[in-house]
C-alpha cells in the first residue's frame, strides 16, 4: 500500500516537472521525458500490476494537464512495461540491469517521440524525416540514456537495487 | 581613500546617465502623445468613412501561465482562465509587451490551452513591418519560425508583424525578427528563419484579447 502511495506521489511530481522544469532545458527540438523515466523505472523495480496502474494514473493526469488525448499518452509509454516483461521472460532474470533499462528506455523513447510526431503531423504540423531524426530522436535518446544512467546510479547508491528482491517475488504474479 | 574618489566618479556617471534617461523618457512620452493623437485621428477617419479597422477598446484579460507543454512539434501553454472567465477558442494571446504568443485552441471550465506561434501546427499570415513582403509563418521543432512562401524583398533584421489575412489573427501584432535568409536561384522562395520576440520559458503572464475571435472552420460548424 505504501509502495502504491509513493508511486502515485512520484507520478504527480513527475508530471509537474514535465510541464514546468523540462521545457527550460531543451536540446535542439527535444526535451527530457520525465514521464518515460518514471514509467521505465516503475516497470523495472515494481510489479507489472503496479506499473500498469501507474501508467493509467499517469495517462489520466498527463492527459488533463497537457491537452493530449489519453490514448496517445497510454500508447506512448505502454511499450516500457511490455519490454521489461519481455526481457525478463527471455533472460529468465527479472532483476533491473542497467543495460536492460537503458535498452527499454531508448526503445520506448524512440517510439513515444515518433508517435507524438505522427500525432502532430496528423494535426497539421509540417514535419520532415530529417528533422525528426536530427532534432527530435537523436537528442531525445541521448537525454533519455543519460538520465536513466544517472538515476540508476542514484538507486545503486541508495541501495534500491538490493531491496528489489521484495518486488521480484511479485514479478510472476 | 581611492574607493572614496571612485565612488564620487561613479556618482557623476550616474548623474549623467540619469539626465540622459530623463531626456529619453521625455522623448518617449512625446512620441506616445503623438501616436495617441494619430490613433484617435485614424479612428475618427475610419468612422467618417464607415470602416472599422483600428480598435480603441480592445479588451484584455490577464492570465497566468500554469504549464508549458513541449512535445515533438508541439508547443503549447496552459493558462489559469477558462470558459467561466469569458475565454473562447480563437481568442488571441499576447505577451505583456504586446508580442504575439499564440491562439487559444481549447477551453475548459477553469483553464485553457494556448497554441504558440512556435508550434509546428501554427500558421500565421505575416508581413514585414513597413513593407509589402508577405508570407506565412510556421513553427519549427527548435522554437524558431519558418517564414514560408515569401513574396517580396526580405533582409536579416527585418521585423515581422501579423498581416491579418485569413482571419486567424488581427493585423499589426509584432511576432519576431528575421534571423537568417537563404536564397538561391534554384529555389522559388527563400528559406527564412525568424526568431520570435517571445521566449516561452520566460512567460509567466499573458494577455488575452477577448474581442478578437479567430475565424476557425471548427468554430463555424
Amino acid at each position: 500500500m505504501i509502495k502504491i502511495g509513493v508511486t502515485g506521489i512520484i507520478i504527480v511530481i513527475t508530471i509537474l516537472a514535465q510541464v514546468s522544469i523540462a521545457p527550460l532545458l531543451p536540446i535542439s527540438g527535444a526535451l527530457i521525458d520525465t514521464n518515460l523515466l518514471v514509467i521505465v523505472f516503475i516497470s523495472s523495480y515494481l510489479s507489472r500490476k503496479i506499473a500498469l496502474g501507474a501508467l493509467l494514473f499517469l495517462t489520466l493526469l498527463a492527459g488533463s494537464i497537457t491537452n493530449i488525448s489519453y490514448e496517445w499518452i497510454f500508447l506512448a509509454y505502454l511499450p516500457a512495461i511490455l519490454l521489461i516483461h519481455f526481457f525478463g521472460l527471455i533472460t529468465k532474470d527479472p532483476s533491473p540491469h542497467l543495460i536492460r533499462i537503458l535498452a527499454v528506455g531508448a526503445i520506448t523513447g524512440i517510439w513515444a517521440r515518433i508517435l507524438m510526431s505522427l500525432v502532430a503531423f496528423s494535426e497539421g504540423a509540417s514535419i520532415s524525416l530529417i528533422t525528426v531524426f536530427t532534432q527530435i530522436l537523436a537528442p531525445g535518446i541521448l537525454m533519455d540514456i543519460l538520465a536513466i544512467a544517472i538515476f540508476y546510479g542514484i538507486f545503486q547508491i541508495v541501495g534500491l537495487n538490493k531491496s528489489y528482491s521484495i518486488s521480484s517475488t511479485t514479478y510472476n504474479n | 581613500m581611492i574607493g572614496f574618489f571612485k565612488d564620487i566618479g561613479q556618482a557623476n556617471d550616474l548623474r549623467k546617465e540619469n539626465t540622459q534617461l530623463k531626456q529619453e523618457n521625455e522623448q518617449l512620452r512625446n512620441q506616445v502623445t503623438e501616436l495617441t493623437i494619430v490613433k484617435n485621428r485614424v479612428f475618427e477617419l475610419e468612422q467618417a468613412l464607415n470602416i472599422r479597422i483600428a480598435n480603441l477598446e480592445t479588451a484584455y484579460l490577464t492570465a497566468n501561465v500554469i504549464g508549458f507543454i513541449q512535445l515533438p512539434f508541439r508547443s503549447e501553454l496552459s493558462i489559469n482562465l477558462g470558459s467561466i472567465d469569458g475565454i473562447k477558442a480563437g481568442n488571441i494571446v499576447l505577451s505583456p509587451q504586446g508580442s504575439l504568443v499564440g491562439r487559444v485552441t481549447s477551453v475548459k471550465k477553469n483553464y485553457a490551452f494556448v497554441r504558440l506561434v512556435t508550434d509546428s501546427r501554427s500558421r500565421v499570415a505575416s508581413q514585414i513591418l513597413g513593407g509589402t513582403t508577405t508570407g506565412i509563418l510556421s513553427g519549427k521543432a527548435t522554437r524558431e519560425l519558418n517564414f514560408m512562401l515569401v513574396i517580396g524583398k526580405i533582409e536579416k533584421g527585418d521585423t515581422l508583424i501579423t498581416s491579418g489575412l485569413g482571419g486567424l489573427y488581427p493585423a499589426d501584432i509584432p511576432i519576431g525578427k528575421v534571423k537568417e535568409v537563404n536564397s538561391n536561384a534554384q529555389k522559388t522562395f527563400p528559406q527564412v528563419v525568424v526568431e520570435p520576440f517571445i521566449q516561452i520559458t520566460n512567460l509567466r503572464t499573458v494577455l488575452i484579447n477577448t474581442n478578437f475571435l479567430a475565424i476557425l472552420p471548427e468554430l463555424s460548424q
